[in-house]
């Protein structure tokens, strides 16, 4: 077999794929023996006549093509058939190359040996053929679609295994479960972003250990990628000098993977276009070559798709269509279902515009044999040409796998593997069958040749006998009607009985001149009838009739109906060629240029050393702040474009030190207690609504935090609140200084008291104490051993095996250099103090302690041994280990010396950061300026980002906002936001960007309403209505819904402590 | 004897009263409850936000027994009898205590402890089940909550179809009689959900036909049985039907928690039909049917402004702009939380809910209805509470500043005459580790 060679180098000569073939088959029939005599099938074969598409845009008229042995071997105008050689006459017959899928999900049972993953969901090592392979059933039915090859890939797990090319004949050479053909092996080694759902209650379905959030199952791919070049390195450090070093213990899955661009070509599995950018960052973070399954959404962010150069296998999971024949239901849709319902046809015909090498695939259709064709031509009826239609099935397809050229797939011509789809007609039209399909040079029937029609006037005699006249007769047939004349009596047969070429029937003689009930048994050739009757004696006579044809009516196609479906396709094609970004409503169409704008007559609240300044003014330009003071001595506006404000207030934009906004596919890893090898910035979710809604609350930065379930959770991600940007990662607020969320407290105990695993740490705040402290330690050691191995001069460093890159130790050794702040999910002093006094002894500064609801009990321990705290404004009582929570924790710990900030830990609060802090004048006597300070400046600090944000000071980036009144005020209101200087926010243009999207709305429940006769299997396609999307990419995720049903009191999306918010808590049920 | 008063200023005694509340370290869940009132108190110079009658600038007010006795404006006088307090408060704010309709005060304590929660009894009816007996008096919640102004609260159960029965309270009482202004103020029920549903999920509508069909046979059986127990005195005792009555007869409040379009529309038609005297509690689509909640007269207690838009498309002023909305078409409405424990102790913020509707063009004078005279008039206090009028009850706070801004200070409250002690377990926490700074030398 042919492993890593043939899908490196395509299969370029006949020689190397027959051969391989042949002597594959012959290993396997050695391997059973032979049941009574052989059956021998020359498998010589020439097809006459046919009309032959050899690749797309080509044609041959007449062609002849000979197979023979599984190949084909000559293909050829009008030339005659070898003798021979079967010859099949395809008279009126298309033939094409036969169609290959490229990636065809089976079961495949997990490795047990020694070394597998220490994770069941990693299992690189497994094959597509490690179970049945595909079922013989699944065979018949993709060759009833036309295809001959298709690649299999194992299903479920992060880390699938590899793929399988096989051809989807039923050979007798098949083994009991070998099922298939093997074409070419490891052409991809198949991953996802699969997630376990969290639930440990006994006979639950989770595993310690497996990643129940998204952001867990790329860091377990990370890891493990990391540990495939750590064992290649060891192997090689091993070959130089064996005699020095101890081998590296044999494991199969990291060997499986090998490394960077040597390695099997990765395939990810998308269910998003988000979820694509990520995989492809990750295979970029490693040097692999990556091919993607898409996820039909591509179009939603296609210039960054194309960015990536890789080839995209395009599923045809086009969305249901909406629901929406009530105003209810019309109500419940997004505009970003209705767009993703009405654009989504047309996304192969984008990839294909866009010049993304691009094949299409039958995967993730629910019924692949209901939708297939159907959807293949919807594509094609929004613009999809036929000829790129068919490389996607075909050439390309082969080009991507790597089984082009000769001995390969994908062209009829000399040399390739004889596979072939025989159609009645062109192959993309609407009525169009398949005849049959021939793999590997055998044929099979899909759709036997249609029965030829008899209906029409037939004319015969009942043969003389020795006691009767000859008769003449003649019959009409129609379909189940038969009417014989004799002279000029007609007469109904009875029983008529017609099952292909045969007839059978019975009349009354009488009338005829004949007595009894005759019978008649005959047989259709050409436009002749040979039968016998079967007098009333039991007599039999001969009969012999010809046919003389009548004219058809040709009313069974109405009109009407041809009218009807014109329409709709005419609507259909007329989608609208951009759209905003994000997707859907709200979206940006185009990003808001860095104008030069000069803000005068404003109340400028700097949140800098200039404090508030009365009658202001504000100037900024590329992105930044030129100018801040008094406005009589503002620079001249130039060419600026000037906003007067009459009066109104302008702060530095909200920054929410604590935001679960925007992070896909769940906000704690519950896998593991310690996780601090996750990323949330490798989930970052630039579609997220409420990062809209922030912005209309002022919000332009924000602390995306993991959630508070683990004792050492997942690394922050600092991001700008940029609504627009064309790239997720381009929301990431770079020279943020990195951070990781710690908790301590109840959530930690409780997650560990759930799980199914006995004596799970940490069980009490003692156990977390322990914990933290020695992931800490045992950070820093790894550091020390890293270090050392740095240190080592290189030619012994060349000979030593290298220390393996741990990625959760990474993190935590990066905590106590000083290098990670840590933010830590805290309520009670004792827990406060406990991780202070950890911090002092290690020798680290922690970032914030977060909550932290009785930090005015420890104040002097956190002004010491942390950057600062970051607290609700009055939010308390909701659980045990908050009861002592007092509203003026902020204003005490102010007092103190404490860098404080108001943070939000909810996508409802986060749209008022401002009122929150306002809270504080109130509840903790603090100034209104130093009240706004606690969701400006001091959350900029504890980020490590107040060189760039936090204050309207010049030099800073012109992130702002604009307030109707006073930002403390209930009764204010933001009227516009800058990030970047550029104004994401207004009052003005959030009303244009709701008139739109409602427009663009009505405009698509029109087109749905409007539709008189729908073309069912069609337009209706299947899946669900959001397509094929994970939840929080998901339109249609509804999370007010999916609070209630949690059991969730969504009534106000609360904040509450993190991980107890409705997301998480959602994922935690 | 006569006493004439004249607004002047008395600042020695405005700076005893300061005093004697930054010092008062018992919290109130620790401490006694307020006597009643002793004398007649006069209060002079302070703004009286009455809400019926205007805004009336240096302004007096006499309570006596409980009740505001008079108001005068500026340079009108005030006449008393008897013995009489007289506290000149120039510059504060005179405002009705805030009506919180909807809350579990007292029989919520922490949401995520179950022990603390008495909202939920077993089964999905329970209307014969009372909040008012099982209210906490020494919760730490009320005494957090009154301090921001929130001086009357209706306490319903929650959960199921039928949770039970809401009480009125006075925040503050020794025991749950002392604070119960209204026992049985009515019937609380959760409108099933009607959908839409998807044309593929009949599993859903099958339950919702189911729900509705229970709560007619519901119904119709406790008037059967009601009839049938009229009629013959031997027919045994039923409590779940027999707490219906009042809900039947429209003699007793029906709150009906309904949030949907569809939903709105199916109890309003289910309840006029029945003609109960009920209430939409929820309402966030209520802008979508105002035609027919004006057409019945219904009135609607929106569940809180500070919400996330119902879906991605709708816009985030939506929440704030519901309020207006229902006021232009002239139906009945208040602000308030939704009964659930993990709002309760967010109760002190209701005045912001009405606030930040005025920042998305609801009328000042509007929004502070909202949560003061509205939800009286809504729990059949109208009379009572709600506003500052002469014959009501002398229940209402002081503040330095406009109630409904984040950063005005609650100086001092009555609640039917009586003195409020506005300090509680926070403020006490507050003072005791202040106390710990200054011992370090961190603050003065």
């Amino acid at each position: 077999m042919f492993h890593k060679t043939a899908l490196q180098s395509p299969i370029r000569s006949l020689a190397s794929l027959a051969c391989a073939l042949l002597t594959l088959a012959s290993l396997v029939s050695a391997q059973a023996p032979q049941r009574g005599p052989r059956h021998i099938d020359p498998r010589w074969h020439a097809l006459v006549h046919a009309t032959l598409i050899p690749a797309p845009g080509e044609q041959i008229d007449d062609a002849t093509i000979v197979l023979q042995g599984g190949m084909i071997v000559s293909v050829e105008s009008g030339a005659e058939a070898p003798a021979g050689a079967r010859t099949w006459d395809c008279t009126g017959l298309f033939i094409y190359a036969g169609l290959i899928e490229p990636y065809f999900e089976v079961e495949a049972s997990a490795p047990t040996e020694q070394g597998s993953h220490w994770n069941a969901l990693v299992t690189p090592e497994r094959s597509a053929l490690d179970g049945d392979g595909i079922s013989k059933d699944d065979r018949e039915m993709m060759r009833s679609l036309g295809f001959t090859a298709a690649s299999l890939s194992p299903e479920g797990g992060v880390l699938r295994g590899t793929s399988e090319l096989v051809a989807l004949g039923d050979s007798e050479t098949d083994t009991a479960s070998a099922t298939a053909e093997r074409l070419a092996s490891q052409l991809y080694q198949a991953f996802a972003f699969e997630t376990a759902p969290y639930d440990w209650s006994p006979g639950g379905p989770s595993r310690a250990g497996d990643p129940s959030s998204q952001m867990g199952s790329i860091a377990l791919l990370r890891q493990t990628f990391s540990d495939a070049d750590w064992y290649a390195r060891s192997l090689e450090i091993y070959s130089r000098a064996p005699q020095l070093t101890e081998p590296p213990a044999a494991h199969p899955a990291l060997e499986a993977l090998g490394t960077g661009r040597d390695a099997t070509r990765l395939l990810f599995d998308s269910r998003s276009e988000l979820e694509t950018l990520r995989a492809a960052r990750l295979a970029s973070e490693f040097n692999r070559e990556l091919i993607l399954l898409g996820s039909g959404t591509e179009y939603r962010r296609l210039a960054a798709i194309r960015e990536l150069g890789v080839a995209v296998l395009c599923p045809l999971n086009f969305p249901k269509e909406p629901e929406v024949a009530s105003f209810a239901q019309a109500d419940r849709v997004s505009l970003r279902s209705l767009m993703s319902w009405e654009q989504a046809p047309a996304n192969p015909r984008r990839l294909i515009a866009a010049e993304v090498p691009t094949a299409l695939t039958t995967a993730k259709l629910k019924s692949r044999k209901k939708t297939f064709w159907s959807n293949l031509r919807r594509a094609i009826e929004h613009g999809l040409l036929e000829r790129d239609a068919l490389a996607m099935l075909t050439t390309r397809t082969a080009e991507l796998l790597g089984v082009e050229g000769a001995g390969g797939l994908g062209r009829v011509a000399t040399g390739y593997q004889a596979h072939l789809v025989v159609t009645d007609g062109a192959l993309f039209d609407d009525d169009t069958e398949i005849r049959d399909v021939w793999v590997g040079g055998r044929r099979y029937e899909v759709n036997p040749a249609p029965d030829v029609d008899y209906d029409g006037e037939w004319t015969g005699m009942i043969a003389r006998t020795a006691e009767r006249e000859p008769l003449d007769l003649s019959f009409t047939l129609k379909k189940k009607k038969l009417t014989l004349t004799v002279g000029e009596h007609d007469k109904q047969a009875r029983k008529l009985n017609r099952t292909g070429d045969r007839i059978d029937f019975l009349f009354e003689g009488d009338e005829l001149g004949r007595a009894g009930t005759w019978t008649f048994s005959g047989r259709f050739g050409g436009e002749e009838l040979f039968g016998s009757f079967a007098d009333s004696d039991g007599q039999l006579i001969a009969a012999n009739f010809t046919r003389r044809p009548v004219e058809e009516d040709s009313d069974d196609e109405s009109p009407e109906a041809n009218e009807t479906e014109r329409d709709d396709e005419s609507s259909t094609l007329a989608i609208p060629e951009s759209w905003p970004t994000p997707f859907g409503a709200y979206g940006l169409s185009e990003l808001p240029a860095q104008d030069d704008v000069l803000f005068t007559n404003a109340i400028v609240w700097t949140s800098g050393p200039d404090g508030i300044i009365e009658k202001g003014a504000v100037l900024i330009s590329g992105g930044l702040i030129q100018y801040v003071g008094p406005a009589l001595r503002a620079p001249d506006a130039g060419s600026a474009r000037v906003i007067d404000l009459k009066g109104a207030h302008l702060t530095p934009g909200m920054i929410d030190c604590h935001s679960h906004t925007g992070i896909s596919g769940a906000v704690n890893e519950m896998g593991q207690r310690v996780t601090s090898e996750v990323r949330v910035n490798d989930v970052i979710n630039p579609d997220d609504i409420n990062w809209y809604r922030q912005l209309a609350g002022g919000m332009t930065a924000a602390n995306q935090l993991h959630g508070s379930g683990n004792a050492v959770g997942g690394q922050n991600s600092v991001v700008k609140n940029r609504w627009g940007a064309p790239h997720p990662d381009g929301m990431r607020f770079s020279g943020a200084m990195p951070g990781i969320k710690f908790a301590l407290g109840e959530n930690p105990k409780r997650v560990a008291q759930q799980t199914q695993i006995s004596d799970e740490y940490p069980q009490t705040r003692m156990g977390v104490a322990t914990l933290i402290r020695d992931r800490l330690l045992a950070g820093r050691e790894y550091r020390a051993k890293l270090d050392a191995y740095a240190a080592l001069p290189d030619d012994l460093r060349g000979r030593t095996m290298p220390p393996r890159r741990d990625l959760e130790l990474e993190a935590l050794g990066e905590i106590t250099a000083n290098e990670r702040f840590i933010h830590s999910h805290s309520y009670r002093q004792d827990e406060i103090l406990m991780l202070c006094k950890t911090a002092d002894q290690l020798g680290f500064k922690i970032g914030t302690f977060q909550h932290v609801l009785e930090g005015y009990k420890v104040a002097e321990a956190i002004s010491k041994s942390a950057l600062g705290a970051s607290t609700f404004a009055d939010w308390w009582a909701y659980k045990l280990e908050v009861i002592d929570a007092i509203p003026s924790n902020a204003g005490i710990m102010h007092d103190v010396g404490v860098v404080t900030s108001i943070n939000s830990d909810s996508a409802d609060h986060a749209r008022r950061l401002n009122t929150e802090a306002a809270k504080l004048v109130k509840y903790g006597g603090m100034t209104s300026e130093d009240a706004l300070k606690l969701v400006t400046i001091n959350p900029a600090i504890q980020l490590g980002i107040e060189d760039r944000v936090g204050s309207v000071e010049v030099g800073k980036d012109a992130d702002l906002a604009i307030w109707s009144g006073n930002p403390l005020s209930y009764t204010s209101r933001c009227e516009r936001t800058f990030v970047d200087g550029r104004e994401l926010f207004s009052i003005g243009r959030d009303d244009e960007l709701r008139a739109e999207a409602n427009r663009e709305r009505q405009r698509i429940i029109q087109k749905i309403l409007s539709k008189t006769k729908p073309k069912e299997k069609d337009s209706k396609g299947e899946g669900d209505e959001a397509g094929d999307l994970e939840d929080q990419d998901d339109p249609e995720f509804d999370e007010f819904g999916a609070g209630l049903r949690a059991g969730y009191d969504m009534e106000s999306a609360l904040q509450g402590d993190c991980g107890c918010t409705h997301r998480t808590l959602t994922s935690q049920r | 004897m006569n006493t004439l008063i004249k607004s002047l200023a008395s600042c020695a005694l405005a700076t005893a009263l300061s005093t004697a509340l930054s010092t008062t370290l018992s919290s109130q869940d620790l401490g006694h409850k307020a006597p009643p009132q002793p004398s007649a108190i006069v209060l002079t110079g302070v703004t009286i936000h009455t809400v019926s009658g205007g805004t009336l600038p240096r302004a007096s007010i006499l309570f006596r027994d409980g009740r505001i006795a008079q108001i005068a404006k500026h340079r009108q006088t005030i006449t008393v009898d008897g013995a009489v307090e007289v506290i000149d408060l120039a510059g504060q704010h005179l405002y009705p205590g805030f009506v919180a309709l909807a809350s579990t005060m007292g029989l919520t304590e922490i949401g995520s402890v179950d022990m603390s929660l008495d909202i939920d009894e077993a089964g999905s009816v329970s209307p014969e089940v009372r909040a008012g007996v099982a209210i906490n008096t020494d919760s730490w919640v009320i005494p957090v909550t009154r301090r921001n102004g929130v001086l009357t609260c209706g306490v319903m159960p929650s959960g199921g179809r039928i949770p039970g029965r809401a009480t009125v309270i006075r925040m503050d009482g020794w025991t749950w009689e002392d604070m119960a202004i209204v026992s049985d103020a009515g019937l609380v029920l959760n409108w099933p959900s009607v959908g839409p549903f998807g044309s593929d999920d009949s599993k859903r509508m099958e339950t919702s036909k189911r729900q509705l069909a229970e709560l007619d046979e519901l119904f119709d059986s406790a008037a059967a049985y009601l009839d049938a127990r009229h009629n013959d005195s031997t027919v045994e005792t039923d409590l779940r039907l027999r707490a219906l009555g009042g809900a039947l007869l429209g003699t007793s409040k029906v709150f009906i928690h309904a949030n949907g379009l569809a939903q709105i529309e199916s109890a309003v038609a289910w309840a006029v039909e029945r003609k109960l005297d009920f209430i939409i509690v929820g309402g966030h689509e209520a802008g979508q049917c105002t035609e027919l909640l004006a057409r019945h007269d219904v009135p609607v207690a929106i569940t809180a402004a500070h919400r996330m838009p119902r879906r991605r498309d709708v816009s985030y002023r939506e929440p704030y702009e519901l309020p207006a909305k229902l006021e232009a078409a002239g139906i009945r409405w208040c602000l308030t939380y939704s009964p659930s424990s993990w709002t309760n102790s967010s109760q002190r913020n209701l005045p912001y809910e009405a606030a930040a509707c005025i920042a998305h063009g609801l009328d000042r004078a509007a929004a502070l209805r909202s949560v003061t005279l509205s939800p009286a008039e809504l729990l059949g206090l109208g009379d009572e509470l709600g506003s500052i009028e002469v014959g009501k009850r002398a229940t209402m706070f002081l503040t330095d500043g406009d109630a409904l801004e984040p950063t005005t200070r609650v100086l001092s409250a009555y609640i039917d005459g009586r003195k409020i002690d506005l300090t509680d377990k926070q403020t006490a926490l507050d003072a005791k580790y202040r106390e710990k700074y200054r011992q370090l030398g961190l603050i003065e």
